[in-house]
């Protein structure tokens, strides 16, 4: 069949389409151009050096190879956001966004568009033919909590053919098909933002908003001052700059009033969340325990779920730092029942 | 089939040969005094003829370069006075200009504004004879009247005009490129009778105006490919062009003189997409300028023009047919309907 592979430029795309083409499949190689931020040292996704990897990739197997001009879209849907979130005195996940919007909307239009049944990318994590989501079998390296927003009926036509492979053995193909991206290092920060500076990011985003304001504890005395509340996500020990004789953390980021409330460690226990735009692949019966995760390199977390859309998870013991704009996903063993993002700690 | 001549149009096979031979024979350096040396030069002299006769010039106007892009940096970069431009000029000219001349939404000249601009003071103008992306011509020989009232040295980019259609350019400073109409890239020259300083110092190569061994096998296929006589019709973009608009689409500068081979068309869907499905069927089109495609900038000509949206721009050469485009895009089209892009 012919299937497009979104081709980013690092190893794990690289890998997606030399199997599929080893498999027999047309492959259709696809770069998604999605911001004029110049590279980095570091490799990251999305960048005309990548962009240039992914064609010699191409080239070396011999699959046609296009590069897609979604800026536009790109701008609209997770950089307006992310910086609107952070205004928000919330904590943006983009590649969540980016999945959900982009890849398994826009990029799969384009795919069929092509003349494509499916769409693969080099994501860990398993799909089924009826568009259920499943873990990676290397649980270390499992992406499914970035995929929840993506329909159903999109992953009906979606491969991720590393699913099943651990990343040591998705480089040892990229280096048995001579792939010149098989050492490539793996991209961490978030795409747009290749120095990690997000706090710089929002601020030219938003036209450097004024956003510093005072440091309090929960009875509202005020600690210290912050130059932009932008920069503290919930949980967040470190930059806060004030001392009382015992660890502080940031509880809650008030963006109505700029004040960034901290306290003690033990403060940050929550029973449980809100959360909204929930996207289901499988409701969970009345009573069901299933396990949450609320932050991408959080451990899962035994709960129950009240609702349909917005949600009330219980967590079974209290958990730590519930981030407001982060994406909870609910699991049940390996299958993703679904996820939302996060409105508020319960 | 192959529709992005304004990119680069490809040698026949009397150019290959002209270049092969100048390889194998006129490989010496012209500017050496020995027998081998002076059978080089009186290559690029015969080829300089050949040009210069294309042009109705005299020889010793033509001054050979690397292309197009050092003509314009040639001319433009002097500094005597400020460069005005049209706003739809190459990125090769706008670069270095320091003020545009906007133009209407077929894509010409504000000819009130030029002169209303050369009026107050000195410039340099320069303004191309036909756009790369849109094919749309310019009216050269008012602006050059109006130049010459003011007394302003007109450069005129022929690029995508020279050795191709017979349109006369009257310009002070005319700079053309070998590879659009089926010479070798890496050689153009410049027209002129008055050379301006030159760029590329170190050598008395074009009679001490640009130093560099001279490109022998490059002038030769330049040469050649104006006499090749290639013809450049618009019976086939025609038919293209009568296709698309039956299927919807808005032809960019309709209204306007253009090229005979190029036709920018806007879809409803976005070019890059057709282009990449035209491909899969091999037909190769473009979504504008090549110097832009790969870092996908959004077009400043169609800007300037007030449209909006990437457009698909398929040049025709010696050769090229409508129908394989055709019949591609009928497919093409009904699959995007299909998936809703």
């Amino acid at each position: 069949m012919r299937v497009v592979a979104a081709m980013s430029g690092g190893v794990d795309s690289s890998v997606v389409a030399g199997l599929l083409l080893e498999q027999g499949h047309e492959v259709i190689g696809v770069h998604m151009k999605l911001h004029d931020v110049e590279e980095g040292e570091a490799g990251h996704c999305c960048g005309l050096d990548d962009a240039m990897d992914a064609r010699m990739v191409a080239d070396k197997l011999g699959i046609p190879f296009y590069v897609m001009d979604l800026r536009e879209a790109f701008r609209r849907a997770v950089m307006d956001d992310f910086a609107e979130n952070y205004k928000a005195g919330r904590t943006p996940n983009p590649c969540v966004r980016c999945n959900g919007v982009l890849k398994f909307r826009v990029l799969l239009q384009r795919a069929k568009a092509l003349g494509a049944s499916h769409l693969a990318t080099g994501h860990y994590a398993k799909v089924t033919p009826e568009g259920s989501l499943f873990r990676a079998v290397d649980h270390h390296k499992d992406q499914s909590y970035f995929l929840f927003p993506a329909a159903r009926e999109a992953f009906k036509q979606t491969l991720f053919p590393l699913g099943g492979m651990t990343k040591d053995e998705v480089r040892e193909h990229a280096r048995r098909l001579a792939l010149i991206t098989s050492s490539k290092p793996d991209s961490q920060e978030v795409c747009f933002i290749p120095d990690d500076d997000h706090t710089r990011f929002v601020k030219e985003h938003l036209g450097n908003p004024d956003a510093a304001g005072d440091i309090v504890d929960e009875s509202g005395n005020v600690l210290g001052q912050h130059d932009g509340y932008f920069r503290y996500t919930i949980g967040q020990r470190r930059g806060l700059g004030v001392a009382v004789g015992y660890p502080l953390y940031v509880l809650k980021i008030q963006a109505a009033s700029k004040r960034v409330v901290v306290g003690p460690a033990d403060r940050l226990l929550e029973q449980g969340l809100q959360a909204s735009d929930i996207n289901w692949f499988r409701k969970p019966e009345a009573g069901e325990q299933v396990m949450v995760r609320i932050r991408h390199n959080g451990g899962l977390i035994p709960a129950t779920v009240e609702g349909d859309d917005p949600i009330m998870v219980h967590f079974q013991a209290p958990a730590r730092a519930v981030a407001p704009g982060q994406a909870v996903v609910l699991y049940s063993g390996d299958e993703v029942l679904g996820g939302g993002w996060i409105d508020r700690a319960l | 089939m192959y529709l992005d001549h304004n990119a680069t149009s490809p040698m026949p096979q009397a150019v290959q040969d002209a270049v092969f031979s100048a390889m194998s024979h006129a490989w010496a350096n012209p500017g050496s005094p020995h027998a081998l040396g002076q059978a080089s030069a009186a290559q690029v002299q015969r080829s300089r003829q050949t040009i210069a006769e294309a042009l109705g010039v005299p020889p010793k106007q033509v001054f050979f370069t690397s292309g197009a892009t050092e003509g314009n940096a040639w001319v433009l970069s002097q500094k005597a006075m400020p460069v005005v431009a049209s706003a739809t000029e190459h990125p090769s000219v706008l670069d270095w200009s320091s003020e545009v001349i906007a133009v209407n939404e077929s894509g010409l000249i504000d000819l009130q504004a030029l002169e209303a601009r050369l009026k107050s003071g000195p410039a340099l103008v320069s303004v191309m004879a036909a756009n790369n992306e849109t094919g749309v011509m310019q009216p050269i020989e008012a602006v050059y009247d109006i130049c010459q009232r003011h007394d302003a040295p007109f450069h005129c980019d022929a690029t995508q005009v020279f050795g191709r259609i017979g349109t006369p350019v009257c310009a002070d400073y005319i700079t053309v490129s070998a590879h659009k109409f089926g010479g070798p890239r890496g050689v153009g020259a410049l027209i002129t009778s008055q050379p301006p300083s030159g760029i590329l110092k170190g050598g008395k190569q074009e009679r001490g105006h640009r130093a560099g061994t001279l490109n022998v096998p490059g002038i030769v296929g330049f040469a050649a490919a104006l006499s090749a006589g290639q013809q450049w019709t618009s019976d086939e973009r025609d038919k293209l062009e009568a296709f698309c608009k039956d299927a919807g689409g808005k032809i960019i500068g309709e209204r306007a003189d253009r090229l005979p081979n190029t036709l920018s068309v806007l879809f409803s869907h976005p070019g890059d997409l057709i282009i990449a499905a035209l491909d899969l069927h091999g037909v190769y089109a473009s979504t504008g300028s090549a110097c832009s495609s790969g870092s996908s900038q959004t077009s400043h000509v169609l800007s300037e023009m007030g449209i909006d949206g990437t457009p698909v721009r398929f040049s025709f050469g010696p050769g090229s047919t409508a129908q394989p485009a055709i019949q591609a895009l009928t497919t093409v089209l009904s699959q995007l309907e299909g998936a809703c892009v």
